[in-house]
Parts: structure tokens; C-alpha cells; sequence
């Protein structure tokens, strides 16, 4: 071998050496890669989050999400995604809490290593400032709602929920029980027959009222079959709980006369 | 000087029912066909607050102005008594069935704050069923 070949032979060697220790490339189609929050901010991602919340029911205690529902309104299949994992991060706390008896939920410890999209969100909020300029929300504003800024601005949807064998006894097992005469506009002295409350609190545009001066309706038909539920809407029982300002019954009538 | 007083009393107690009642006509309050949540808030605050709070106006300004008459009749007072007890009822009932809806439902969270709550909206009631009472205890002045 003269000394070209040499020359040669070693860079090829060299050449072939390199690429073996080079690590190998990685074919990742599509699919395996799975969806990422990539374009999102936590300011688009929360506004989605918002369009979510009447796809987001209770099945007694659990949340479920109307997959359908939400794609039919348009939301993007990553938002869903997402939205599937907070909501089964937060059936699976709710589980735990049962199981272990825990107090404070900040005791708990879930791994977000299951839930691949929420832990992508959760490392975008550990980053996330809010920008300097945030918007001061209008004093006649409230978490729960105002004349001029009512909670929720809308006519919440009431989606036929399916047929049971008994409405009554599975709404009361979801929770809800017989309306107050007064707040469905019967004897006040005589529960609703057909009308059913469930208390919760209300996450909204301007913060979050708490449980119960919201609620959930349920409503069955006469024959204990056929059941609807409206979800989120100020809770006319305005009697059976503390109001969060003074005037709060009015405009829970008001609101109600009105949406 | 007490019956002009009365009588004026009276008169603004007149107009305050008329009001009130003229505002419940306006909500359909009285067409008992009409059901849900904001029409059955405006028949309770109707019922309890705002013609309570007239016919305490309307009341005083006949006790003010014509208090010997209702004196002089029996079946007023045997009737003023028996809707005061009645109003009483109605108040206490009402209250204790909010307050136990509270603890029943809503885990009684607050329930001192319910309770103190009904007893304030109910003061409408209280007072006019005090005022009933008073009145058909009122003896003939000597």
C-alpha cells in the first residue's frame, strides 16, 4: 500500500467510525411524536379551557369530558387532549383523597409523568409571567357576578343526559337533591317535584365564587326516565346559603328573569 | 295631630301597596301557571319583603288615624290576631326549613350566617305580625 492508499484506507475508517459512534438518527413518525402545546400560551390555552366548560360534566363525583361535543364546537384535538388529562389527573386526586383520607391536597403527590400534555402545561406555568400591563378588572365587576357583568353572560346550555330506570335516585346519587319550592316557583313551603340543585362553585371571567351560590340544574321528566342538566348558573336557593355581597338575591332574580 | 299623621301614614301605606302590587302584576307574579327560579324569587320577595313592609305602613296609619274604630270591632281584632299568628308561623317555618336545607345540603356551611340571614328578610314579617298583635290587643281608651 503506498502512502495515498493509506492515506485513504484510514479516512475511510475514520469516516465509517464516526458514523457508528454517532447516535442514530431517531424515526419518530407523527403519531408516536404525539400532539405538543407548541404555538399555545397560557393566555389562548386558558380562553380554550373556557370554551371547554360546558363539555366538562360530573358523573357523580368524576368529571367527564364530551369529547364529541368539543370537537364539534371546534376546540383543537391538543386542547382536548390536554383538557382529557387535567380532568383525569383530577378524578385520580379525588380517588386519592378518598382512599388515603388526605385533608389538604397540597399533601398529594401525583407523578404528572402519565399525563404528557398537562406536564408540558405545568412546565410553560412554571415559566410563565404575567405581563406587567394586566388589564385591572372594572370595579363593578365580581366573581360571581354583576348587573353589568353577569355570571355567566348566557343561557347555559341543557343537554339531554340519558335514560334511567330511575331519574330520581340517580340524580340524587350524582349529588343533586329536590329543588326548594321557592326557587322553581312552586309552594315555598314544598320541595320541587321535577327540579333538582346541585351546589358548586364557578370558575368565570372575573375569578372564582364559591360553593354553592352556583349550581347545576337537573331536571327529569314526569315519568322518572328522562333526565336534563344545566350546567353552572346562580344558585336560586338563595336562602339556603351565606350571600358573597349584599344584593345577591336580586340579582340572582334578575339573572334569571333575564338568561 | 296623631290622625293627620295617620292619615297620611295611611295614605303613603295605600300607595306603597298599590306599588307593590302593581309591580307583582308586572312580573306575572300572580299567574300561578308561571314557574321557575326568577318568577318564584320575585313571588317570595313579594310575599315577604315588600308587601309586608306596605301593609306595616298601611296598618300604623290605621291605628294612628282610626284607632277607636278598631278598637270597637271584634271580628278586626279576633281576625288581626290570628294572622299574626299565622305570619309568625309562616316566618319561623320558613326559616327553619332554610336552615336545614343549609346543613341538609350544603354541609351547614354558614348556617348561623342562613340563619341570621332569614331572620333579617323575615324582619318585614315579624314586624307586621307584632303590629297585628299589638292591634288586636288594643283596649278601648278611657
Amino acid at each position: 500500500m503506498n502512502t495515498k492508499n493509506k492515506f485513504l484506507f484510514f479516512m475511510l475508517v475514520a469516516v465509517m467510525l464516526t458514523i457508528q459512534a454517532a447516535p442514530a438518527p431517531v424515526q419518530v413518525s407523527a403519531a408516536q411524536q404525539g400532539p405538543s402545546l407548541r404555538g399555545y400560551t397560557v393566555e389562548t390555552i386558558s380562553a380554550e379551557f373556557r370554551r371547554l366548560d360546558h363539555f366538562v360534566t360530573f358523573k357523580g363525583e368524576y368529571q367527564v369530558l364530551d369529547v364529541a361535543g368539543a370537537r364539534s364546537a371546534g376546540i383543537a384535538d391538543v386542547i382536548i387532549t390536554l383538557a382529557q388529562d387535567v380532568v383525569e389527573y383530577q378524578n385520580r386526586m379525588r380517588e386519592v383523597v378518598k382512599a388515603q383520607d388526605v385533608k389538604d391536597v397540597e399533601e398529594l403527590d401525583i407523578p404528572l409523568t402519565e399525563y404528557p400534555l398537562l406536564a408540558e402545561f405545568d412546565a410553560i406555568l412554571q415559566d410563565y409571567k404575567p405581563s406587567g400591563q394586566v388589564e385591572p378588572l372594572a370595579p363593578d365587576t365580581h366573581p360571581c357576578g354583576t348587573y353589568s357583568h353577569p355570571v355567566p353572560n348566557y343561557t347555559p346550555p341543557r343537554p339531554y343526559i340519558g335514560w334511567y330506570t330511575n331519574a330520581h335516585n340517580t340524580l340524587v346519587s350524582w349529588g343533586f337533591h329536590q329543588t326548594a319550592g321557592y326557587a322553581c316557583g312552586q309552594d315555598p313551603f314544598v320541595p320541587c317535584e321535577l327540579d333538582y340543585t346541585r351546589g358548586r362553585g364557578y370558575s368565570g371571567p372575573y375569578g372564582y365564587c364559591s360553593s354553592p351560590r352556583f349550581r347545576d340544574q337537573g331536571s327529569r321528566n314526569a315519568g322518572n326516565h328522562d333526565i336534563w342538566i344545566q350546567y353552572g348558573e346562580p344558585n336560586p336557593e338563595i336562602f339556603s346559603y351565606s350571600w358573597p355581597y349584599w344584593d345577591w338575591g336580586w340579582y340572582v332574580q334578575w339573572w334569571h328573569d333575564t338568561y | 295631630m296623631p290622625r293627620i299623621v295617620g292619615k297620611i301614614v295611611l295614605l303613603i301605606g295605600l300607595l306603597a301597596t298599590v306599588g307593590v302590587a302593581g309591580w307583582a302584576f308586572s312580573h306575572a307574579l300572580f299567574d300561578f301557571t308561571q314557574k321557575g327560579a326568577g318568577v318564584g324569587l320575585g313571588r317570595v320577595f313579594f310575599f315577604f319583603l315588600y308587601l309586608p313592609t306596605a301593609l306595616c305602613v298601611l296598618i300604623g296609619g290605621v291605628l294612628l288615624a282610626f284607632r277607636d274604630r278598631v278598637t270597637e270591632n271584634g271580628v278586626v281584632k279576633t281576625g288581626a290576631l290570628v294572622v299574626s299568628l299565622l305570619l309568625l308561623l309562616v316566618a319561623a317555618g320558613f326559616t327553619m326549613e332554610n336552615v336545614m336545607n343549609n346543613i341538609r345540603y350544603y354541609g351547614g356551611e354558614g348556617a348561623l350566617g342562613v340563619l341570621i340571614q332569614n331572620l333579617f328578610f323575615d324582619l318585614p314579617l315579624l314586624l307586621l305580625s307584632g303590629l297585628l298583635f299589638y292591634l288586636s290587643r288594643l283596649g278601648r281608651a278611657k
